[in-house]
């Protein structure tokens, strides 16, 4: 089992347990009865925006943003639940890195996601990698960030921009360096449009 | 590996005990946590109580940086099923083009644009302003059936629209951490697909960085 991820703050289990509960519970996730329902363990998500690909700051610049785990159901894949960081408080301050429902979201691209682990598993063979999720969502880019070995690479997951081919391992720099001109008109364009 | 029990619990559908969580810094993403319980299928209008949706569905938008034809194509198929307007066709009439339909990956077509003027051009934008809604405005045009749209706009540049289709209060985020209260949205997006997300989360923080930047009001 050579995917690692890094541990999600205490108490993330039972913030996970409540959610699945209540989604399944309340019927925003339907089930057969005896169905049964399951989640991958936490993998922390970054994003990266598209001024950081533009001026070439690399993954240095990428910003954690919560975690997202895999619901799953008799082995088909139901979508991605994400955790956010609690906004501090009265109550939570000091305790900021705790962790409340953020989204749980379901279409193809989820079902990608789960699918690209899934491979990335079977090819990472006895290496001990660590594994986390990049999002580019100004270039509609959503990867898998490896780190083991051979240093930081990408995989895309389908669908990816057309200057990467979804599924390919990446080195890091080389995936974003075909990202910089797309990112730079990202960055011309106004603030109306997408 | 850590290990994982799993215990039944006369309330909550499961409890998890990971056994020597801190004798590591990494984790087995492959390790699953089974939920062992016989589900029902329950109606999520009829159990998620104050939930209340318009029937909007954002189709997939068929290029990386057509999220706005999608968008505009999806409300004006909700107002009119007989709509004969396509993603690509709102794409030739809003860039000037006449190839999109056969070559949309082209440069040429393969486009940012702004909702506003392609909810124009299908006849279905009533107004549109920056800034975001209230979770009351949201009911209120849900109600009405007049489902709005939303810019977010990412941190670092670039922007996304989508669709709002429910809402809903308090259940879905009971014990979430969110506390009694919490509002939350189905969004049906165009590229991530649907999510039901906290209503905070969607002002700032959908998809991690997004923040919702503008409102578009459909007729």
């Amino acid at each position: 089992m050579p995917l690692m991820t890094d541990s999600p703050p205490a108490g993330t289990e039972k913030v996970l347990n409540d959610v699945v509960s209540e989604l399944v519970g309340h019927g925003a996730v339907a089930m057969g009865l005896r169905a049964q329902a399951a989640v991958s363990a936490p993998m922390r998500v970054y994003n990266l925006g598209a001024d950081a690909i533009a001026a070439g700051k690399g993954l240095a610049a990428a910003q954690a943003t919560g975690w997202l785990s895999t619901l799953t159901s008799n082995g088909e894949v139901r979508g991605t639940i994400e955790l956010v960081p609690q906004r501090p408080s009265r109550k939570t301050e000091g305790s900021s890195d705790r962790l409340r429902f953020g989204g749980f979201t379901t279409g193809p691209l989820q079902r990608s996601l789960a699918a690209s682990i899934a491979d990335a598993e079977k090819a990472a063979g006895r290496s001990r990698v660590r594994v986390a999720v990049l999002r580019v969502p100004a270039l509609y880019l959503l990867a898998l960030w490896l780190h083991g070995d051979d240093g930081d690479q990408l995989i895309p997951v389908p669908p990816c921009p057309q200057t990467l081919k979804p599924g390919e391992r990446y080195a890091a720099e080389r995936a974003l360096a075909t990202l910089v001109e797309a990112a730079r008109s990202v960055a011309k364009a106004d603030d109306a449009r997408n | 590996m850590p290990k994982t029990t799993v215990k039944k619990s006369s309330r909550s559908v499961a409890r998890t005990r990971r056994t020597s969580a801190k004798r590591t810094a990494v984790r087995d993403v492959a390790l699953y946590v089974p939920y062992k319980r016989a589900w029902w299928v329950i109606d999520i209008i009829k159990l998620l109580g104050s939930a209340r949706c318009s029937g909007l569905a954002v189709e997939h938008q068929q290029q990386t940086n057509w999220c706005w034809a999608a968008v505009s194509n999806s409300v004006s198929n909700f107002y009119d099923a007989a709509s004969t307007w396509t993603e690509c066709s709102i794409v030739d009439a809003e860039l000037g083009q006449s190839t999109c339909c056969t070559n949309g990956s082209s440069a040429a077509c393969n486009q940012s644009w702004y909702l506003d003027k392609a909810l124009t051009r299908v006849g279905r934008l009533q107004s549109w302003a920056s800034g975001t809604l209230t979770f009351a405005s949201v009911q209120s045009l849900i109600n009405n059936g007049r489902p709005p749209c939303a810019r977010q706009g990412w941190s670092g540049g670039g922007g996304h629209f989508m669709g709002i289709t429910c809402y809903f209060e308090g259940l879905l985020g009971k014990w979430s951490g969110a506390g009694s209260t919490a509002k939350r949205l189905r969004i049906t997006d165009p590229w991530y697909g649907d999510s039901v997300v906290d209503y905070t989360v969607f002002v700032s923080g959908y998809q991690g960085t997004g923040s919702w930047t503008h409102s578009y009001h459909t007729q």
